[in-house]
């Protein structure tokens, strides 16, 4: 339990300075949050009122970036840069770092919902239950376990331009297709038949379902298992390989 | 302590351990040489377990705690500090309160608060060295350790590893600097295309064949050549095993030597000839 404990406090000073962290993870949705409840003020998508529907899919997109392309993307860096290799001639196991590893992100994406929530709450004054901001919390760090688990299949890439590429297009297609940018409403009908599938639209679309009904959709949960258990199967087997 | 037995290791279907077998007791220290590429690396990797050898067994009497590792390629991350970076490593063994300690002796006391990652390579070697011999390991397995350091970092270093090996702390190192393998270790590896080409203590080898120098006149040049000695600046020289015989041939055939001297075969002079051997080979 020690060397989990130690790690996930080392790795908290390391993400709290990281640039891209701060930049594209807290910066840039919230910038992108100002400037969309402006351009849609006074509008509602559905029964919920555009300025809390919106700060759901920033928040998303802010798990989303995070757990995909920050903390993908670092896994792949200190691999290559043989960290790993020589952390684990230390007194950690493989297993323990990225337990730690988990659980720092986890204890971020929880900063990254406090965040927002907090801010904008501040903001914009929203009128709504603290139970309801406690169960889309809940559901949010839940569901971006799916999406650390898609960072470190990502990070299982022999080079680090591959896995930056691929972590680029797929947070950008995750944003857009899913609908974190721009409600899917707006987008054709065969851009939105391909959006309804995709892990980040049923993600937001959980936390959104919440807000509109104060209810979760099983369908929403048991699709976000599968996109789970197909990314931790690809790890694994990735792992198999590499090794063998 | 240690014994590796039948080691095989290929990467992408390159050989790059083809049988390795040697044994190791506790307070030996081992040289490892070889040309780039001959599989040292790969080899520390293995005994430190992190690489899994394609075949073969590895018996090891000591516990993973007491091996300590000091790799090549600096292995730091980003956004730590020094004193961060250091004291992780070190909580992880349950001495961090030793940071300060190992900073010190790295002689980066200064540098505590700057990012880890903007060390030089030599100081980054010191740093890595320091906190591997802090829990004074039983074996210690090093990859070029001194690489980077300037001459005053290497003399330290040296006379640090002298007192370790006092206290009968065993070591494996791998150096590209030949003088400096006399000084780190009692035997030599040698290894050649992924097998152990080589396995004997240095003090032997520097025994074993020795240096006949001297001025003699250019007249005896004809003799002297078909004897095996080379010319330069007015010296013959030869590398031999038979020291005795060698001057009672000169004696026997009346040529005058004048400024004889015998040497010992140093670990360069015989590393080169091996190498000089594999180059023909």
């Amino acid at each position: 339990m020690k060397p989990i404990m130690l790690t996930v406090s080392m790795e908290s000073k390391r993400m709290l300075k990281d640039k891209y962290f701060l930049v594209f993870s807290l910066l840039l949705p919230f910038v992108l949050y100002s400037l969309f409840t402006y351009i849609n003020r006074g509008q509602a998508i559905g029964q919920i009122d555009f300025d809390y529907y919106f700060l759901i899919s920033m928040t998303c997109y802010s798990l989303v970036v995070t757990s995909v392309q920050t903390f993908g993307i670092q896994i792949m860096y200190d691999r290559k840069q043989t960290w790993m290799a020589y952390l684990f001639t230390h007194p950690i196991s493989a297993a323990q770092y990225f337990a730690a590893r988990m659980i720092t992100q986890l204890l971020l994406n929880t900063l990254i919902i406090a965040f927002f929530f907090f801010i904008s709450n501040a903001w914009k004054q929203f009128d709504r239950p603290l139970g309801e901001w406690l169960v889309i919390s809940l559901w949010l760090l839940m569901g971006s376990i799916l999406f650390l688990a898609i960072g470190i299949l990502i990070a299982q890439t022999k080079k680090l331009q591959t896995a930056s590429v691929t972590a680029n297009i797929l947070v950008l297609t995750f944003a857009i297709l899913g609908g974190l940018w721009m409600p899917l409403e707006t987008f054709p009908n065969w851009v939105q038949a391909i959006g309804e599938w995709l892990p980040s639209h049923i993600y937001a679309q959980g936390a959104w379902r919440i807000a509109a009904t104060g209810s979760l959709a099983f369908s929403n949960i048991i699709l976000l298992v599968c996109y789970f258990l197909v990314s931790f199967i690809g790890v694994v087997f990735l792992q198999y390989k590499q090794r063998s | 302590m240690l014994e590796l037995n039948h080691i095989k290791k290929s990467f992408q279907g390159k050989s790059v351990l083809e049988d390795v077998t040697f044994k190791m007791t506790q307070g030996e220290s081992v040289v490892m040489l070889g040309a780039n590429g001959a599989g040292k690396s790969t080899l520390l990797k293995i005994i430190m377990k992190m690489l899994r050898p394609d075949g073969g067994m590895i018996e090891s009497s000591l516990e993973k705690s007491r091996i300590s590792y000091v790799p090549q390629s600096p292995s730091m991350i980003g956004n730590l500090t020094v004193w961060q970076f250091a004291s992780y490593l070190l909580a992880l063994h349950g001495r961090k309160e030793q940071t300060l300690e190992a900073l010190r002796k790295a002689g980066l006391e200064a540098k505590k608060k700057e990012i880890a990652e903007n060390l030089s390579a030599g100081q980054m070697k010191r740093l890595l060295f320091q906190l591997a011999v802090i829990e004074k390991p039983e074996l210690l397995i090093m990859d070029e350790p001194t690489a980077g350091m300037d001459l005053e970092a290497k003399r330290q270093f040296y006379r640090q590893l002298a007192a370790m090996r006092q206290t009968g702390m065993s070591f494996i190192v791998t150096t590209h600097i030949l003088s400096e393998a006399e000084q780190l270790a009692d035997r030599l590896l040698y290894l050649e295309g992924g097998m152990i080409r080589e396995d004997r203590l240095i003090e032997e080898i520097k025994q074993d064949q020795q240096t006949i120098t001297f001025r003699a006149s250019r007249q005896y040049n004809r003799l002297l050549l078909s004897l095996g000695y080379q010319y330069q600046d007015g010296i013959y020289r030869k590398l031999t095993k038979k020291t005795v015989e060698e001057i009672k041939v000169l004696l026997d055939a009346a040529v005058p030597l004048e400024q004889l001297e015998v040497t010992n075969n140093t670990l360069e002079t015989y590393v080169e000839e091996l190498e000089g051997e594999e180059t023909l080979l």
